[in-house]
């Protein structure tokens, strides 16, 4: 187990480093000079001038990357241009209410496609099967945001049941922190179900077959336990899979659903910074939401690492 | 002494007849597969909506008409007429054909990089590592989030949308074929064709390649539907396609600032956009189930 969580760790080396190369190579391959990019078209020589220096443009490319880096490594991502706040701050800051709208949908996702994903698989090729799939088929071609449009339109402006839009920290109470963020978690976790449910069907479908499945229903064992305890835990693989590749859909998803219901998480501080052409923050929250994918999915493979043995020894 | 040419004349002709056979035999399975016909049908029907569409209405999608503002939908105006009293379905139409231009583009470029690098990756171990690490460390950004900040260095234009998107998504190609091209090269009819002396170059490209083109497709058109998606979202968030030109994503912003009162700036755009995912998606699964008949798993892989 140590060894694979070492080999585990060292490979995350190579990804980091293209992720950190990108991100950087995003402001100094943009055409013409980073400074006068980021002062804008109407910016004095004299003020690009100060702030290529502050920048460190003038130096060679290499050791500013190195540099660049060094300071990302100990936690420095510059400060924004607008308001002169340290980027990791101000993207805390603004982290908070898309992770919990992330969570929030994940748990819903997760607990409206799990049964529906096993109670298809059970009934294979009937009615209920076909026409739970083809939901999940339409729930999965229905964007995250367009769902939040549509729910708005439906239960603020149609029905007038909740608040169109707006957000209550967690410090207001859970309650209302829910309430506010209720209809944007179901727009969220709906195309999160979808996806979730059509894994889970097929992975039960592939354990379903397995000679132990049929050992176990020889053996007299009730169907609460074979579908649970020998089925369902043999299919979580894919499952817990699928839902650390879609941490980065769910975040993006997130960002534009936020948008939709005016939520001041990461959506609004990204928008908001294009407009005010505040590239170190962009670029903080780019590199920072890149690193969280990767921190998820190596937390992922370290627990199937654990709770199947086959996997630590393929590697 | 006559009799050699007419032979191989006749197995000329049963070959042709056999391949036709074939191809007919294909046509037949591919027709018997719903899936795969209605996904194809409803995107060509999408296709030809935003083809013919904007041809039968008098009306232009730059027109602005302050009088006629937010007005439902009526014989006038079919999808009813947005803030500045722009025609909705016009404007849907050619938002239609930028998000189809936009998914198309950038499935055709990641297919022809992603099938390049997949290839090369399975076939070259050392390149393998190499290329393999880059579309990890690719993969781990949010697409709308690159997009984004990209677009903010380099100005909102279609063109840079589409390179990015292709950036994004190639990966998802590659893994696809490298890991298809991986389980072909150990195959023994490789190693006969290394044997015979064939070379590199014919070995990938003519024998390899063929056999990855059926995941190929499914992954093209699951590229198709996200970029589309993707695209839709950075409209959405005012740095996709600039405004005034119509697109299904800035549509859908204007009528977002008016959701209370006009319903249909949101309605129409966003059935345009489930219409042409959704016949994406049943596209997809229906060749996967074609293609593949041996695999069961129904779902994309991501």
């Amino acid at each position: 187990m140590i060894s694979y969580i070492v080999k585990r760790l060292l490979s995350l080396i190579p990804v980091l480093g293209v992720v950190a190369v990108v991100v950087f190579a995003l402001v100094h391959l943009s055409p013409g000079d980073p400074a006068s990019v980021i002062l804008g078209p109407d910016a004095s020589a004299a003020d690009v001038d100060r702030l290529r220096e502050e920048l460190g443009l003038n130096r060679p490319v290499p050791q500013q990357f190195f540099l660049w880096l060094g300071n990302a490594l100990t936690g420095d991502l510059g400060n924004s241009l607008y308001n002169q706040t340290p980027v990791t701050e101000v993207f805390l800051d603004y982290f908070r209410p898309t992770l919990s709208l992330a969570i929030f949908a994940q748990i819903i996702g997760i607990a409206v496609a799990l049964p529906m994903g096993v109670f298809a698989a059970l009934n294979r090729g009937k009615t209920i099967d076909g026409a739970l799939m083809s939901f999940a088929l339409v729930g999965i071609s229905i964007p995250s945001f367009l769902m939040g449009l549509l729910l708005i339109l439906f239960f603020s402006v149609f029905l007038n049941w909740l608040p169109v839009a707006g957000y209550a920290p967690l410090s207001d109470g859970l309650l209302t922190h829910l309430e506010f963020l209720l209809l944007p978690a179901i727009s969220l976790g709906f195309i999160q179900a979808a996806l979730i449910t059509r894994i889970t069907r097929a992975a039960m479908l592939e354990v379903m077959n397995n000679a132990y499945v049929k050992t176990a229903r020889a053996k007299g064992l009730s169907r609460a336990v074979i579908v649970i305890k020998h089925t369902l835990r043999n299919a979580f693989i894919p499952i817990l899979e699928i839902i650390g590749q879609t941490f980065t859909t769910l975040i993006a998803g997130a960002v534009v659903v936020e948008f939709v219901f005016n939520i001041p998480g990461l959506g609004q501080l990204i928008v908001n910074s294009v407009e005010r052409r505040d590239f170190p923050v962009i670029q903080g929250t780019v590199l920072l939401v890149a690193f969280g994918y990767v921190l998820i999915n190596l937390f992922i493979d370290l627990i199937y690492g654990f709770v199947d043995p086959r996997v630590r020894l393929d590697q | 002494m006559t009799d050699a040419p007419q032979f191989s004349t006749d197995l000329k002709a049963t070959k042709n007849r056999l391949k036709q056979e074939q191809r007919s035999l294909a046509i037949k399975r591919f027709l018997a597969n719903k899936l795969a016909v209605c996904g194809l049908g409803l995107t060509v029907v999408i296709c030809l909506i935003a083809l013919l569409g904007p041809l039968i209405s008098p009306h232009e999608p730059l027109d602005i008409n302050p009088i006629d503002r937010l007005k439902p939908p009526s014989l006038e105006h079919w999808m009813g007429t947005d803030n500045f009293g722009r025609d909705i379905y016009v404007r849907v139409m050619y938002g239609t054909r930028a998000s189809l231009l936009i998914g198309f583009s950038v499935a055709m470029l990641s297919s022809v990089i992603g099938v390049a690098i997949g290839l090369y990756s399975a076939y070259f171990k050392p390149l393998d590592h190499l290329l393999m690490r880059i579309t990890d460390g690719l993969m781990a950004f949010p697409a709308i989030l690159l997009a984004i900040s990209v677009i903010a260095v380099f100005g909102p234009t279609t063109q840079n949308v589409i390179l990015t998107l292709v950036v994004v998504y190639t990966p998802l190609i590659a893994r696809v074929v490298r890991s298809n091209a991986l389980v072909v090269k150990e195959q023994p009819y490789i190693e006969a064709l290394h044997a015979l002396g064939a070379s590199r170059t014919r070995i990938i490209w003519r024998h390899i390649f063929p056999n990855t083109v059926s995941s190929l497709i499914v992954q093209a058109s699951f590229v198709f539907a996200v970029s589309i998606i993707t695209e839709a979202m950075l409209s959405f968030l005012g740095v996709g396609i600039p405004a005034p030109h119509p697109s299904l994503g800035n549509i859908l912003y204007d009528g977002k600032n008016v959701i209370t009162s006009a319903w249909w700036m949101t309605v129409f755009p966003g059935a345009m956009i489930i219409g042409i995912v959704l016949g994406q998606n049943i596209l997809g699964d229906g060749l996967r189930d074609f293609l593949d008949p041996h695999t069961h798993k129904a779902v994309s892989k991501r």
